[in-house]
Protein backbone atom coordinates (compact mmCIF):
# COMPACT_ATOMS: atom_id res chain seq x y z
CA UNK A 1 0.00 0.00 0.00
CA UNK A 2 1.29 3.42 -0.73
CA UNK A 3 0.26 6.35 0.98
CA UNK A 4 0.33 9.62 0.30
CA UNK A 5 3.84 11.58 0.28
CA UNK A 6 4.57 12.94 3.99
CA UNK A 7 7.31 15.69 3.95
CA UNK A 8 9.72 16.54 6.19
CA UNK A 9 12.33 18.24 7.97
CA UNK A 10 14.55 15.81 9.52
CA UNK A 11 17.82 16.88 7.18
CA UNK A 12 17.76 20.41 8.21
CA UNK A 13 17.07 19.47 12.02
CA UNK A 14 19.74 16.79 12.58
CA UNK A 15 22.29 19.36 10.94
CA UNK A 16 21.35 21.63 13.17
CA UNK A 17 22.01 19.40 16.01
CA UNK A 18 25.14 18.33 14.77
CA UNK A 19 24.41 14.72 14.57
CA UNK A 20 25.48 12.26 12.15
CA UNK A 21 22.75 10.10 10.19
CA UNK A 22 24.39 6.98 12.06
CA UNK A 23 23.66 8.88 15.74
CA UNK A 24 19.61 9.86 14.76
CA UNK A 25 19.68 5.98 13.51
CA UNK A 26 21.00 5.20 16.58
CA UNK A 27 18.81 7.50 18.74
CA UNK A 28 15.58 5.82 17.25
CA UNK A 29 16.40 2.73 16.69
CA UNK A 30 16.51 2.00 12.84
CA UNK A 31 18.98 1.64 10.35
CA UNK A 32 21.16 4.53 9.06
CA UNK A 33 19.84 3.84 5.83
CA UNK A 34 16.58 4.49 6.67
CA UNK A 35 17.19 8.11 7.62
CA UNK A 36 18.73 8.42 4.36
CA UNK A 37 15.42 6.98 2.85
CA UNK A 38 13.35 9.59 5.11
CA UNK A 39 15.97 12.53 4.47
CA UNK A 40 15.33 12.26 0.68
CA UNK A 41 11.24 11.56 1.26
CA UNK A 42 11.27 8.01 -0.34
CA UNK A 43 10.29 6.41 2.80
CA UNK A 44 6.89 7.38 4.94
CA UNK A 45 7.72 6.69 8.70
CA UNK A 46 5.29 4.69 11.20
CA UNK A 47 3.67 6.64 13.55
CA UNK A 48 5.76 4.73 15.77
CA UNK A 49 8.99 6.43 14.42
CA UNK A 50 7.67 9.98 13.42
CA UNK A 51 6.91 10.24 17.20
CA UNK A 52 10.15 8.82 18.13
CA UNK A 53 12.11 11.22 15.60
CA UNK A 54 10.21 13.84 17.31
CA UNK A 55 10.97 13.28 20.80
CA UNK A 56 14.96 13.64 19.62
CA UNK A 57 14.41 16.73 17.82
CA UNK A 58 12.32 17.93 20.77
CA UNK A 59 9.58 19.39 18.77
CA UNK A 60 5.86 18.59 18.21
CA UNK A 61 5.42 16.20 15.51
CA UNK A 62 3.70 18.80 13.14
CA UNK A 63 7.13 20.79 12.95
CA UNK A 64 8.46 17.76 11.59
CA UNK A 65 6.22 16.55 9.54
CA UNK A 66 4.01 17.49 6.82
CA UNK A 67 1.27 16.60 4.51
CA UNK A 68 2.07 19.82 2.68
CA UNK A 69 5.60 20.70 1.39
CA UNK A 70 7.61 22.39 4.10
CA UNK A 71 7.64 26.23 5.12
CA UNK A 72 10.78 27.96 6.61
CA UNK A 73 10.83 26.86 10.45
CA UNK A 74 10.87 30.55 11.78
CA UNK A 75 7.56 31.00 10.25
CA UNK A 76 6.11 27.86 11.73
CA UNK A 77 7.03 28.91 14.45
CA UNK A 78 5.57 32.35 14.46
CA UNK A 79 2.32 30.61 13.59
CA UNK A 80 2.32 28.73 16.49
CA UNK A 81 3.03 31.73 18.66
CA UNK A 82 -0.25 34.07 16.66
CA UNK A 83 -2.05 31.32 17.20
CA UNK A 84 -1.53 30.77 21.25
CA UNK A 85 -1.78 34.64 21.77
CA UNK B 1 32.52 -1.42 9.15
CA UNK B 2 30.01 -1.69 6.33
CA UNK B 3 31.46 -2.08 2.28
CA UNK B 4 29.62 -0.73 -0.35
CA UNK B 5 28.95 -1.40 -4.22
CA UNK B 6 27.61 0.35 -6.43
CA UNK B 7 23.89 -0.28 -7.61
CA UNK B 8 25.40 -0.85 -11.12
CA UNK B 9 27.69 -3.78 -9.76
CA UNK B 10 26.08 -4.93 -7.37
CA UNK B 11 23.42 -6.04 -10.43
CA UNK B 12 25.85 -8.01 -12.17
CA UNK B 13 26.83 -9.72 -9.57
CA UNK B 14 23.17 -10.57 -8.90
CA UNK B 15 22.85 -11.76 -12.93
CA UNK B 16 25.96 -13.74 -12.37
CA UNK B 17 24.87 -15.58 -9.12
CA UNK B 18 21.78 -16.33 -10.84
CA UNK B 19 22.60 -16.78 -14.21
CA UNK B 20 26.14 -19.21 -13.48
CA UNK B 21 24.17 -22.56 -13.43
CA UNK B 22 21.45 -22.25 -15.42
CA UNK B 23 24.09 -20.71 -18.16
CA UNK B 24 26.43 -24.06 -17.70
CA UNK B 25 23.26 -26.13 -17.64
CA UNK B 26 22.40 -24.95 -21.03
CA UNK B 27 26.08 -25.11 -22.35
CA UNK B 28 26.43 -28.55 -21.02
CA UNK B 29 23.16 -29.39 -22.87
CA UNK B 30 23.85 -27.98 -25.94
CA UNK B 31 27.93 -28.53 -26.48
CA UNK B 32 27.91 -31.94 -24.36
CA UNK B 33 30.73 -30.38 -22.45
CA UNK B 34 32.00 -32.34 -19.22
CA UNK B 35 29.68 -32.05 -16.15
CA UNK B 36 32.28 -32.21 -13.42
CA UNK B 37 33.83 -29.31 -15.78
CA UNK B 38 30.94 -27.47 -16.01
CA UNK B 39 30.08 -27.88 -12.19
CA UNK B 40 33.32 -26.55 -10.42
CA UNK B 41 32.78 -23.33 -13.49
CA UNK B 42 29.67 -23.03 -12.42
CA UNK B 43 30.30 -23.29 -8.69
CA UNK B 44 33.18 -21.00 -8.57
CA UNK B 45 30.90 -18.20 -10.03
CA UNK B 46 28.13 -18.26 -7.72
CA UNK B 47 30.81 -18.57 -4.85
CA UNK B 48 32.72 -15.47 -6.49
CA UNK B 49 29.44 -13.00 -6.93
CA UNK B 50 28.15 -14.19 -3.22
CA UNK B 51 30.90 -13.51 -1.82
CA UNK B 52 30.90 -9.57 -3.88
CA UNK B 53 27.29 -9.43 -2.95
CA UNK B 54 27.15 -10.26 0.65
CA UNK B 55 30.55 -9.93 2.26
CA UNK B 56 30.28 -6.99 5.01
CA UNK B 57 27.28 -5.55 3.00
CA UNK B 58 24.74 -6.72 5.19
CA UNK B 59 22.96 -7.69 2.65
CA UNK B 60 22.22 -11.16 3.23
CA UNK B 61 21.33 -10.34 7.10
CA UNK B 62 19.00 -7.40 5.26
CA UNK B 63 17.70 -10.77 3.41
CA UNK B 64 17.72 -13.50 5.75
CA UNK B 65 17.71 -12.01 9.61
CA UNK B 66 14.77 -12.17 12.28
CA UNK B 67 12.83 -9.00 12.23
CA UNK B 68 13.95 -8.11 15.69
CA UNK B 69 17.56 -6.95 14.26
CA UNK B 70 15.90 -5.24 11.14
CA UNK B 71 14.09 -1.81 10.96
CA UNK B 72 10.45 -1.18 9.91
CA UNK B 73 11.53 0.29 6.71
CA UNK B 74 14.12 -2.93 6.03
CA UNK B 75 10.87 -5.50 6.83
CA UNK B 76 8.81 -3.62 4.44
CA UNK B 77 10.95 -3.75 1.44
CA UNK B 78 11.78 -7.60 2.53
CA UNK B 79 8.49 -8.51 2.75
CA UNK B 80 8.09 -7.12 -0.88
CA UNK B 81 11.26 -8.79 -2.31
CA UNK B 82 9.68 -12.08 -0.78
CA UNK B 83 6.85 -11.59 -2.43
CA UNK B 84 8.50 -11.36 -5.75
CA UNK B 85 10.68 -14.12 -4.97
CA UNK B 86 7.58 -16.26 -4.52
CA UNK B 87 6.05 -15.07 -8.02
CA UNK B 88 9.24 -15.76 -9.58
CA UNK B 89 9.96 -19.06 -8.68
CA UNK B 90 6.20 -20.05 -9.35
CA UNK B 91 6.88 -18.75 -12.60
CA UNK B 92 9.50 -20.45 -13.40
CA UNK B 93 8.31 -23.75 -12.25
CA UNK B 94 5.09 -22.94 -14.02
CA UNK B 95 7.35 -22.79 -17.46
CA UNK B 96 9.67 -25.74 -16.47
CA UNK B 97 6.92 -27.91 -16.17
CA UNK B 98 5.29 -26.94 -19.40
CA UNK B 99 8.88 -26.81 -21.38
CA UNK B 100 8.97 -30.22 -19.93
CA UNK B 101 5.58 -31.30 -21.25
CA UNK B 102 6.54 -29.92 -25.05
CA UNK B 103 9.84 -31.30 -24.85
CA UNK B 104 8.26 -34.75 -24.09
CA UNK B 105 6.40 -34.21 -27.29
CA UNK B 106 8.35 -32.10 -29.80
CA UNK B 107 11.70 -34.23 -28.36
CA UNK B 108 13.53 -31.25 -27.24
CA UNK B 109 16.42 -31.45 -24.77
CA UNK B 110 15.49 -32.16 -21.07
CA UNK B 111 17.79 -30.46 -18.52
CA UNK B 112 18.86 -33.11 -15.69
CA UNK B 113 21.59 -33.82 -13.19
CA UNK B 114 23.47 -31.97 -10.73
CA UNK B 115 23.26 -28.69 -12.32
CA UNK B 116 20.02 -28.48 -12.52
CA UNK B 117 19.42 -29.15 -9.08
CA UNK B 118 22.22 -26.80 -7.99
CA UNK B 119 20.60 -23.87 -10.22
CA UNK B 120 17.05 -24.45 -8.38
CA UNK B 121 18.97 -24.69 -4.84
CA UNK B 122 20.75 -21.28 -5.23
CA UNK B 123 17.83 -19.47 -6.92
CA UNK B 124 15.30 -20.57 -3.96
CA UNK B 125 18.98 -19.98 -0.91
CA UNK B 126 19.84 -16.54 -2.76
CA UNK B 127 16.35 -15.05 -4.60
CA UNK B 128 15.10 -12.88 -2.07
CA UNK B 129 18.76 -11.14 -1.03
CA UNK B 130 19.31 -10.98 -4.45
CA UNK B 131 16.23 -8.99 -4.87
CA UNK B 132 17.46 -6.68 -2.36
CA UNK B 133 20.51 -6.25 -3.96
CA UNK B 134 18.80 -5.35 -7.40
CA UNK B 135 16.46 -3.17 -5.92
CA UNK B 136 17.79 -1.05 -3.04
CA UNK B 137 19.77 1.88 -4.01
CA UNK B 138 21.53 2.92 -0.61
CA UNK B 139 23.77 0.13 0.39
Amino acid sequence: MKGEKIYNRIAVLREERGLSRKDLADKVGVNFQTIGYLERGEYNPSLDLAMDLSVVFGLPVELVFSRQPMRLLSEELANLKNKQS
Amino acid sequence: MIRTIPLLHRRIAVVAQLGCYPVFLLLACIFDMSSDLTNVLAFLGVIASSAYLYYKTGLWQFGNAPDEQVDERQIQIRNQAYRFAYMGLSTLALLFVIYLTLAHDFRWIVPTGNLLVWSVITLVLVLPSAILAWTETDV
